[in-house]
């Protein structure tokens, strides 16, 4: 029996964002939506969650206006599209530290956290590189790490080393060093339970944007093209070949079940539907029993 | 001559082109839109000192929750625990060669204060013995925070100071503000 149900929630959306950033060495292509999202993982009674977006109070103005992101939602309204509280979600797996993932830990008072421990170490060595080595601080804000402080002495933040199994029942992540960032993590969710499962989910985080990325034109069944790294990285592209190769290997090549969150056409692959606050609701799978939230 | 531009060519670079009817704009002007060499240093010495501050806090918060995440290991033996001192010392002596306008004094104080609540971490973490406690931790936290209150206070995107750095992301496709696409 399916255990959990798995939606990606958009949150706020680039409307033009450039395509070489989103696919290495795509120049001069042109521009696309991008869509900023998080992902809910609930049955097991557990809430979880894959990244927490950023917080609006603090920079969102600045952001909205100097990066073109659009129709920011708090996560007690975007939650509240499929009966969900911020209160509710007991545990968060951070993909990596960029604002936009990590930026929002307060709007959730009862989660613990889970990032690799590499992400916070080499972050710290890195801002204490020189002014002229900041390209690899880019996307970093120092109150989400300080934020982190709090919940470290709180024991809500969960430093992992590596590749963790069964952290919820069933839900592994998975570490991909020096690739997006640093200590960039992945989620698999074994759905049927089994150690050799038959029904995997991967959440990409940020080391797949896109379908393309995945070597996936658009038939989601094994990869047709081959991989192309994403446009950002402070790691190297090899890495990033290296664990989309991981992933899809881990779906048994079938690249659908790779979710590349920044991807808007989800929607064409899986049922959605666009809120009243102009979102989209993306519904991966259901948990046996449960109800369709997109119908 | 100016900075080895003749004024004409100089005004027809502010203007953004060499349309001939631009340059007939009034020359007090282009000078009101020009800051002036003083404003110019100010504003890079302050970016400075705001850079090194604000990544001194990132960088001692992360510290402490590694002191948190790896129990009794201490501190002080980190390498880069001497470089955020260094840093914090550097960040200090331009703060104390700030020249700001008389409309931006209270900067220079705000960044002073941050740079104290800094200092009292460091002093903290030099005097530890056996790693830091949680009450430690959390003193340290109130101080960082206090800190980020600061810089925050003077944040002005349109020189640069930002608590999140864009400037150099993939995002920002080369251009500062204004443009569509935001880091991810």
């Amino acid at each position: 029996m399916t255990q959990y149900s798995i939606w990606v929630l958009e949150y706020a959306y680039v409307t033009k964002f450039h395509r070489s950033g989103v696919l290495y060495g795509a120049h001069n292509q042109g521009y696309l939506k991008l869509p900023y999202c998080y992902t809910v993982i609930k049955g097991n009674g557990h809430v979880a969650m894959v990244d927490v977006g950023y917080n609006d109070k603090d920079y969102g103005k600045a952001i909205a206006d100097g990066l073109g992101v659009k129709n920011w939602h708090s996560p007690r309204t975007v939650l509240a599209e499929i009966g969900l509280r911020p209160e509710d979600v007991d545990t968060i797996f951070i993909s990596h530290a960029h604002f936009d993932h990590f930026g929002n830990v307060e709007d959730f008072p009862r989660a613990t956290f889970y990032i690799q421990e590499r992400e916070i170490a080499k972050w710290v060595w890195a801002m204490s590189l020189p002014e002229r080595m900041r390209f690899v601080l880019s996307g970093i804000d120092p109150g989400d790490i300080l934020r982190g402080v709090e919940l470290a002495c709180n024991r809500r933040l969960v430093c992992v080393d590596g590749d963790c199994e069964d952290v919820l029942p069933g839900i592994d992540l998975h570490a991909a060093p020096d690739t997006h960032t640093w200590g960039s993590m992945w989620i698999a969710v074994r759905n049927d339970g089994r150690r050799e499962s038959q029904d995997v989910w991967v959440l990409a985080g940020d080391l797949a944007y896109q379908f393309e990325n995945l070597g996936d034109s658009g038939a989601g069944g094994a990869p047709d093209g081959m991989f192309i790294p994403v446009g950002l990285a402070v790691g190297s592209q090899m890495n990033l070949i290296a664990t989309t190769e991981q992933m899809v290997k881990q779906v048994g090549n079938e690249t659908r079940r790779v979710i590349p969150i920044h991807e808007e056409r989800l929607r064409d692959r899986f049922p959605s539907r666009i809120t009243d606050k102009g979102l989209r609701i993306t519904e991966i799978c259901l948990a046996g029993g449960v109800r369709s939230l997109v119908a | 001559m100016d900075g080895g531009l003749t004024t004409v060519t100089r005004e027809r670079m502010l203007s953004g082109g060499s349309d001939g009817l631009r340059l007939q704009e009034p020359r007090s002007r282009l000078r009101a839109d020009v800051p002036d060499d003083r404003a110019i240093a100010y504003r890079v010495s302050l970016r400075e000192v705001f850079d090194g501050l604000r990544a001194l806090i990132g960088q001692v918060s992360g510290l402490l929750i590694l002191a948190q995440a790896r129990r009794g290991r201490d501190l002080r033996d980190m390498p880069t625990i001497a470089v955020a001192r260094e840093r914090w010392r550097e960040a200090v002596e331009t703060l104390g060669r700030l020249d700001p306008p008389a409309d931006r004094a209270a900067d220079r104080e705000r960044l002073r204060l941050a740079a104290d609540h800094i200092d009292a971490v460091l002093a903290r973490i030099d005097r530890m013995r056996g790693g830091l406690t949680d009450p430690d931790i959390m003193d340290a936290a109130r101080h960082l925070t206090a800190a980020y209150r600061l810089l925050q206070s003077i944040c002005d995107h349109s020189i640069g100071l930002a608590m999140v750095d864009l400037r150099d992301a993939c995002c920002c496709c080369g251009r500062t503000l204004g443009f569509e696409g935001a880091g991810t």
